[in-house]
Order: structure tokens, then sequence, then C-alpha cells
């Protein structure tokens, strides 16, 4: 219902999932998570009417947004992880470098932080060729997106999110999906939901680096001090693969993935007239 | 006849199988037996398989007179008031209406330990004496919805409940009487435990789930279901607090732990030993078959308790799991499966003491798809808390269920109607018949008069919904307002391309109607020809043609 839902083509892989029109996908009756955080999976003042469901991925969100007064959670795991089932690996390719994801800021609000230091700390350790994976606020910015063409690293971006409906790519995570898989490791300068999928995708981690700062990032959940207390396992140059897998797992609600049918109901997706 | 009797008046009575099946395990054979108060035919019966010599004490003259019709010389029959009663001793005494209707509107008023000590005066030193006194305490009691004045149809001329020697609790009842006895708590008149297993029991244990079942079927108009009073009690160690009525024991052993229409228990190390009996076919179709029910039982919380936690706790992960092992264990039978009645051990299941089979075989998924349906009644009646969405309550979280349990959900097809049925509306077809039928066996109460609780809460709900709608009314303009602003940055973009149609369209006719674009295109057209010399000529022509005249 609420155009966040189309945000990444999120809804559209769930429609696909479902067996239903993929381009098309039934309204959604609640609110869907499209993005891993450390609060109730929301941001701190998002819109939510009275009555509305709200999917997470995980239960760690449902039990924050209970705390928060908010009722009618379903947890039913990230669409990426749907994404993995609908799109297997057509033949496992020889997998190099490192696919490394710089903190996006968003359509509201703009990165600050030191590129250049940035820059130097990631040849200092990667072991291979390195993508940078850069969303289109940065991407659209010359000043941003030279830092790392100029440092001699491929730079990518798989489309927006769109708003309001329009401008969605619905191939933004098939497309994060095929990169993913091209790379050995993944990383970024912050824990964030790119890390989580780049392990579900068969990544080896890495966050390290500047977290840098966004204009008006709201602290109400924790910020970096709590993610650095809640999963220190995810953060590092190198890190325990296992411990990370199982981590991404909970994280993202492998254990709460729902089969097609019910997931029709759940949604209200039945057939109607 | 003796004095105090009345009439007229009758004292209404119930057969108790249960509390039969008790006295016929505890009464001694061929002793001098007074039955004191009313008692149903089948009450009287079981004590006159043992004795030959039963005297019964009624109030009610017609009461008598039918009495004595009924059994004839087995039966000496005595209309009066207990404190009209002269008589030698007697070695068995049963009272087990207690000693509220033992005296009539011409007797004198005496207290509870009054009347006591009037039934101590008429038995031997060591005579068996079965005894009920009524719990004022009792979670039907607390939650009767009816004043105090309307509950108690005996007491209209003195109130009873007021008199302070009246025992409420089990070792007040036990102090008060002059007897080593064992004291059972009996649950609305179904089920009857003895208070020591009573006040160990858990919930979702043998005990505690048969405790419920009694109460659930009880008539009493309620305020509210007394399931989660009585699970709090049990949680509590008092689920022997709040039975109905209490049954002394005095001077005899007991034999049995737990006594219901249909079986009788004992505690062991490992669980219960269970004795079944067959009871007679109830018109809904099932039957109770005692040969089902398995010897031993282990002590064990049901499946349903473990799915109502974990539901509660919005885990549906591990209900998942769960209702996937349940899947694989059930197997295709007559005996009915209900979620209340299964028993989880580890990872393991065992049937517990419901023998309620269908005549007929009845198919897995089936079975299952009841098991579900009645779960599901048991779940959303008693307003529990879980992580399903309005819309997916009833046939479709049902069928998610036996989904679940690894029964393939109906295909989904387009609906023909706008509020049709839900597709899963056949495939539940069956269990619905069977659940019903269960329903009606076990004389659960059903919902057409529903408790005071139920009716706030769906108020509640009610208003709930509406501001709920509200929202969701709310949410769909926001929709529309998104897709509108789709629209119009769709119609803004149609506008530019619209007018960059017409600016290349006047462009276009602009370089038709220019000398230029008329020379290039004799000059196409000329170009075509294949006579140069014509060319030439034609070329002369039109360029004297374009020459300014002088």
């Amino acid at each position: 219902m609420h155009h966040h839902n189309h945000y990444y083509g999120q809804a559209h892989i769930l429609a696909r999932y479902a067996g239903l029109e993929y381009d098309q996908p039934p309204r959604m009756r609640g609110y869907l998570q499209h993005g891993w955080n450390i609060g109730c999976g929301w941001n701190p003042v998002h819109e939510f009417y009275d009555g509305a469901w709200r999917f997470t991925w995980s239960d760690a969100p449902r039990r924050r947004g209970h705390a928060l007064g908010r009722r009618n959670y379903h947890s039913i795991g990230a669409p990426f992880l749907y994404l993995l089932d609908l799109v297997p690996p057509v033949e496992e390719e020889e997998r190099e470098g490192t696919l490394w994801f710089l903190f996006h800021g968003w359509e509201g609000g703009k990165i600050q932080g030191d590129h250049k230091r940035l820059i130097d700390e990631i040849r200092d350790t990667e072991p291979g060729p390195v993508t940078f994976s850069l969303y289109y606020t940065e991407y659209d910015r010359p000043e941003v997106r030279g830092f790392y063409e100029d440092a001699g690293f491929r730079v990518v971006s798989f489309g927006r999110r769109g708003f309001s409906y329009e401008g969605t790519d619905k191939q933004f995570l098939y497309k994060q999906l095929a990169e993913l898989r091209r790379h050995k490791r993944v990383a970024a300068n912050r824990l964030s939901t790119a890390i989580f999928y780049g392990v579900a995708a068969g990544c080896e981690p890495a966050v390290y680096g500047d977290p840098m700062e966004m204009e008006g990032e709201n602290p109400l959940f924790g910020g970096q001090s709590r993610i650095e207390r809640l999963w220190p396992e995810m953060l590092g140059t190198s890190i325990d693969h296992e411990a990370a897998r199982a981590t991404t797992d909970i994280e993202l609600g492998r254990d709460r993935m729902l089969p097609a049918a019910e997931l029709r109901m759940l949604f209200d997706w039945r057939e109607r007239v | 006849m003796v004095r105090g009797e009345m009439q007229p008046w009758t004292d209404h009575t119930s057969p108790q199988p249960a509390l039969a099946a008790l006295l016929a395990d505890v009464l001694p054979a061929n002793r001098r037996t007074l039955v004191l108060g009313p008692h149903s035919s089948l009450q009287l019966e079981s004590v006159l398989v043992h004795s030959s010599d039963v005297t019964v004490l009624v109030r009610s003259v017609s009461d008598a007179e039918s009495l004595a019709e009924s059994f004839g010389p087995n039966l000496q029959v005595i209309a009066g008031a207990l404190d009209g009663l002269q008589a030698a001793p007697f070695e068995v005494i049963v009272a087990t209406d207690g000693l509220d209707r033992v005296l009539g509107y011409d007797s004198a008023e005496l207290t509870w330990s009054e009347r006591l000590a009037a039934v101590h005066a008429l038995a031997t030193p060591d005579a068996v004496v079965v005894l009920a006194l009524q719990n004022e305490f009792s979670v039907l009691n607390l939650l009767d919805r009816r004043p105090d004045h309307l509950r108690h149809g005996d007491t209209d001329w003195t109130p009873l409940h007021d008199d302070d020697t009246r025992p409420v609790s089990v070792d007040q009842f036990t102090a008060a009487l002059p007897w080593p006895a064992t004291v059972y708590a009996d649950y609305a008149a179904h089920t009857l435990i003895d208070t020591t297993v009573a006040a160990t029991a858990r919930p979702g244990h043998l005990p505690t789930r048969l405790a419920i079942e009694a109460l659930e079927a009880s008539p009493t108009p309620l305020l509210a279901a007394p399931t989660e009073s009585v699970e709090s009690a049990s949680r509590a160690g008092l689920l022997a607090a709040i039975p109905t009525t209490w049954l002394a024991i005095c001077n005899t052993p007991t034999p049995q732990a737990i006594y219901t229409p249909t079986l009788k228990a004992t505690s062991t190390t490992h669980g219960w030993q269970i004795t079944s009996a067959p009871i007679d076919p109830t018109p809904s179709g099932v039957y109770f078959d005692p040969t089902v029910v398995p010897v031993t039982i282990p002590d064990g919380v049901t499946v349903e308790t473990t799915l109502l936690r974990l539901a509660a706790a919005e885990d549906v992960p591990a209900f998942r799991k769960l209702a996937a092992q349940l899947g694989e264990w059930a197997t295709s039978s007559n005996l009915l499966l209900r979620w209340d009645d299964v028993v989880l051990t580890g990872d393991t299941f065992t049937h517990g003491v419901s023998g309620w089979v269908n005549p007929e075989p009845v198919d897995k998924a089936d079975l299952l798809a009841a098991a579900w349906l009645r779960f599901h009644h048991r779940l959303i009646d008693n307003h529990r808390r879980h992580p399903w969405p309005p819309w997916m309550v009833g046939d479709d979280l049902v069928s998610a269920w036996l989904a679940m349990s690894g029964i393939d959900p109906v295909p989904a097809t387009p609906a023909t109607a706008p509020h049709a049925e839900s597709i899963a509306a056949d495939q539940l077809a069956r269990a619905k018949e069977l659940t019903a039928a269960l329903s009606a066996a076990l004389e659960t109460q059903d919902h057409s008069d529903p408790d005071l609780r139920t009716a706030l809460a769906d108020a509640a709900r009610a208003r709930h919904d509406l501001h709920e709608l509200q929202g969701h009314v709310f949410g769909l303009e926001r929709t529309l307002n998104f897709r509108n602003k789709a629209l119009k940055t769709r119609e803004n973009r149609i506008r530019e391309l619209r007018a960059q149609v017409q600016k290349a369209t006047a462009d276009r006719t602009k370089l038709h109607g220019s000398r230029t674009y008329a020379l290039a295109r004799q000059v196409a057209r000329v170009a075509q020809l294949r006579k140069p010399r014509k060319l030439k000529k034609a070329l002369r022509k039109y360029t004297n043609k374009l020459r300014p005249r002088r």
C-alpha cells in the first residue's frame, strides 16, 4: 500500500515469488521493511496509518517496535532471500575482488566524510580488484564518484529505489545480486543491508573505514556505538564467516520466510473479482 | 416419615458418572448405610451395589415417594429433615450433595458445623463417610454473571453462605471433619481430582486440562471463560482451591486420583496409569472407545499448550516446525485428533485420554484439519494473542496451519463474487463436521450467548476495527495520492512530449513551405530521371522561374 513497499523492487520480488504479476505487484495491506536497521525496521519518524500491519524481515524489529507501542507485526524474511530462491546461480563462477559499498545517503540527506582517506584504507586492505558501488545519490555527484574512479576502482550503481511508484528500478536487487555473486568479498564502511545481502549471496564480509556522517541522521535508536555493542562479530577487515552467516540469517529472517500460499494470505493477496 | 419434611417440594439431582464410579470404589460392602440428602438414581444404584441395608433420607415427600416407587423394597426411604432423624448409628454415610439440602423450612436453623455434628451423631466411630461441601470460592462462583441472590435457589429462606462456620478451603474442611479424610476436588459435577494431586498440577498437565474441560462444559452463565483463571490457579498451585465442590472420603482409602465419566487415573512416577470405561453413544455420531486410550500416558504439557505459547510469543518458525512434526506423526485413523489431548514429551507425541472416535476411518488430512480447526476455535474464541492479521483468521488460517503440517494448500482460483468464501472452505468441510461432532460429545458450551468478557472484547474489537478501517481508508487515500502523483508526473511528461511533437510538426510544416525544400524536392524528382538533358532543361526552366523578374 505504501509506496515504500516498491523500493528496490521488493514488492515485485514478493509478487513474483507468490506467483502473481511481477511488473504490477498487488497492493500490500501494510508496510514492508525495505532496509536493515537497528530500530523497528523503519526510520524513527516514519508515518504509519492506524491498523497497518508491519511486515518485518526478522523478529528483532518486531520486538523493538512493540516497545515503541506499535502492534500488528508479522516477520516474513527479507525479500532478497526470496530473490535468492527465484534466481539460483547459473553456475559457480570464479569469484574475484571486493564489492565495496559506501554508506549511502538518501533523497533527503547527503553523506559527508573523508573519501580520500577511505580510498587509502581500502587499498591497504583489499587483496584484489575493487568494484565500488554507489547509490545514485552519490553516483550522480561527480565530486564523490570522481574520487573512486580516479582511484582506479570500477564504479557501479544499481539504480534508483524510486518514489511514489515512479522511477523504481525493479531490477535493482537483481543487479546487486548478480554483482555480489561475481565478488569474493563484500565490504562497507558501516554495517548495513548490503553487507547482509553479500553474506547471504556467499561473500566474505568486512566492515571498516570512516563510517561518515549523513545530514539529518537521527540517533534515536543508538547509532554506530550500539552496532558495535550488538554485532561486534560483523565488524572488522577479517570476519569469521560462519559467525557472520549465522548473524545474517537472523537479521534477514531466514527462518521467517513463508511459502507462496501463506504469503498470499498474509498480504491479503488472495484472488479477487 | 420424620419431622421436618417438605411438601410440595422437590430437589433437583443430576447423574454424575464420575461420582458414581468413585462411590463404587470406596464404599465398603454390606454395611448399614445412610444416604443423606437428594441423590440421583445412578448414585443410589452405585451404593446399592455394595449393600442391601440402605436408608435414604430426603426432605421432599414427593422425591421420597418417587424413590420408593423406583427402588421398591431394596431401599428404605425416609422423608424428613436431618434434625428429625432418630436412628441407630450407620456404618456408612453418603452425603454427596453436602449438607445444604438436608433441612426443611420447619427445621431449626442449624449452622453447617451443627449439621456436621448431627451427621457425626448418626455415624459409628469407624464409619465410612462421604461428605460434599460446595465451594464458595469456586472459579464458577467467582465468574458467575448472576447476582448472589439468583445463584442459590435452595437458600431462599435462609442465606446459607453467610454461615461463618462453613469451610471455604480444603484445609478448613479437613480441619472441621471429625474423621481422617482424603478430599477430592469436584469440577462442575463432572471431574473429581484428589486435592493433593490437584495442588501439584501445572498448566497443560492432565489434571489441569481435565478440570478446564469439565468447567467449560458447565452451563453456568459466566462473566468470562474459566480457562485463563483455572490455568492461573494451576500455576499458583491453587487448582484444588477453585473446584465447584469438595468431596471428603473419610475413614477409607481411595484407590484412584482422578475420576471422570470416561476414565480413572492414578499418578505414577512416569505419568498416569489410565483405566477407561465406555459411555453411552452420543447423538453427534462420534463415540468413546476405551480400547484406543493408552494404559499409560506421560505427564507432560499438551501440544495445544505449546502451540498457544508459541503463537503468543509470535514465534512462527517454532510453530511451523511443531506443526510439521505433527503432520509427520499423524496417520489416518478412527481416533479424532485434538491438540489439547496430545502430550508432547521431548520430540515425541502421545495420545492422551480422549478416546473419541469416528465410526468410519478418517483420512489423515481431515484429521489434521479437524485438529487445527479445534485449535483455531480455542485460540480465537479465548482472545489469545497471536501474530496473524484479522483477514487471515478463519478458514485461511486453518489452511495455512494445515499446509505447515504437510497438507498441500488448495490452489488459488479466481473468485467469482466480491465476498467469496475462502478457497479452503471445501478442504475443511469434512473437518468442520468432525469438530462439531466432537464438541457436541464433549458438551462444550457454544458461544451463542457470549460471556461478558467476550461481549466487551467484541465491542472493543469493533471500535478498534472501526479505528483501523478508518486508518485503512486513510492509507488507501495515501496510495491514491501517491498514484495520482505518479500519474501527474507521467501527464507532465506526456505534455512535454506533445509540445515537442507540436514544435517538430510546426518546424516540418515551415520547412515544407520553404523554397529550399521545394528546390530539394524538385532536385530529388529530377534526379530520378534517366535523361540528363531533360533534367538540365527542367532545371533551367525552374531557375528561370525563380529568377527575379526585371
